[in-house]
């Protein structure tokens, strides 16, 4: 009884391993919008943040939203501070009591001498807000498993999901103590699993596409080659 | 600033701060249905001058709160969510003490004759 109870075991473990190698990737159809209020350039010696929006009560932008931008910059032309660095070299100033909300609040921040010294040391020219979220916005469907004889695992059913995920950007000028645009990246993408025997799953990346889309566009803004 | 065991020790301070934690409060998404990890932290500030006379008590809560979707591929959410959600709001009371206390109309005004007196 056991050995054919480790054997049912072993043989879903393979069949969720096929299904995850079977794993293909769903639609995603994002839209970017960008609005531009300035002139923007970057000095070699400059450095950009992104940092995430935690003061609303509520909703909050995802972490790993924000380290996926902050990656996916880091790897282009643009030097990248990470946002935990940054709220560390500048503490107290951008903890979620204490972070500006506008750049008319800026000027009282940058007045501090030790605020400026940190600021310079760092060599932040940019900070870059995120803000907005990642829903599930619709599902249906279902789906049933079971054993079948000779211990084989079958999978009957299909499975679909909607996500959609929502962005904006406002870019900061913090030299100059003035917001230089916004970009705004929205996405959404149909993720389903169809299963004979094998569930077969498409899946959409939503948050991925929105990252990468927002990340492409924030560099050719910063860079001022868009 | 200086640790002093306290406030009748500082004989060479120009005040003493004594924050104690009067209460302390967690919610975890399992119980609020909502997304977040939450910590409040219930402050009293006590500011002393240096003969030991208290100048203010001022209430201060600091909250914090971490979102359990950042810890979904994680087995233990709690455990994680719980300490970062402890961390932001620890920075908050030092975020506080550092750029909002001195604000606050008793400290202001025992700062503003501290100044003249040197």
């Amino acid at each position: 009884m056991a050995g054919r109870a480790r054997g049912e075991q072993l043989s879903i473990r393979l069949l969720a391993i096929l299904s995850s190698l079977l794993a293909l990737a769903g639609c995603v159809t994002t839209t970017i919008q960008e609005v531009r209020q300035a002139h923007t350039g970057i000095a070699a010696n400059d450095s950009v943040v992104i940092l995430g929006r935690h003061q609303k009560g509520g909703e909050t932008v995802e972490a790993g939203f924000v380290q996926c931008v902050s990656g996916h910059l880091n790897g282009g032309k643009l030097a990248i501070v990470s946002e935990k660095d940054f709220v560390d070299a500048l503490f107290p100033w951008f903890e979620p009591r204490t972070a500006p909300m506008e750049t008319s609040d800026l000027p009282a921040i940058i007045r501090h001498p030790m605020f400026a010294d940190k600021l310079k040391s760092i060599g932040v020219r940019y900070i870059v807000w995120v803000d907005g979220s990642t829903r599930r916005t619709d599902s249906s469907g279902s789906m049933s498993c079971t054993i079948a004889t000779a211990g084989i695992p079958a999978c009957f059913g299909f499975l679909s999901w909607e996500n959609n995920s929502s962005y904006e950007a406002q870019i900061w000028d913090i030299r100059e103590g003035t917001q230089v645009g916004k970009v705004s990246s929205d996405a959404v993408g149909t993720s389903f699993v169809p299963a004979v025997i094998a569930p077969v799953p498409f899946i959409a990346r939503v948050q991925s596409g929105a990252c990468s889309s927002l990340a492409d566009e924030l560099q050719k803004f910063i860079s001022g080659e868009s | 600033m200086t640790e002093v065991p306290s406030p009748e020790a500082a004989q060479s301070v120009d005040g003493v701060l004594v924050p104690s934690i009067v209460d302390f409060q967690i919610s975890i998404p399992q119980q609020t249905r909502s997304d977040f990890y939450e910590v409040w932290i219930k402050y009293s500030i006590r500011l002393y001058d240096a003969g030991g006379a208290l100048v203010v008590e001022w209430p201060l809560t600091a909250y914090g709160k971490a979102s359990q979707g950042d810890y979904s591929v994680l087995k233990d959410k709690d455990r994680p969510g719980m300490h970062d959600a402890t961390m932001v709001a620890l920075r908050d009371a030092g975020a506080f003490l550092s750029l909002r206390f001195a604000e606050v109309p008793e400290v202001k005004k025992w700062l503003a004759e501290h100044a003249a007196s040197n």
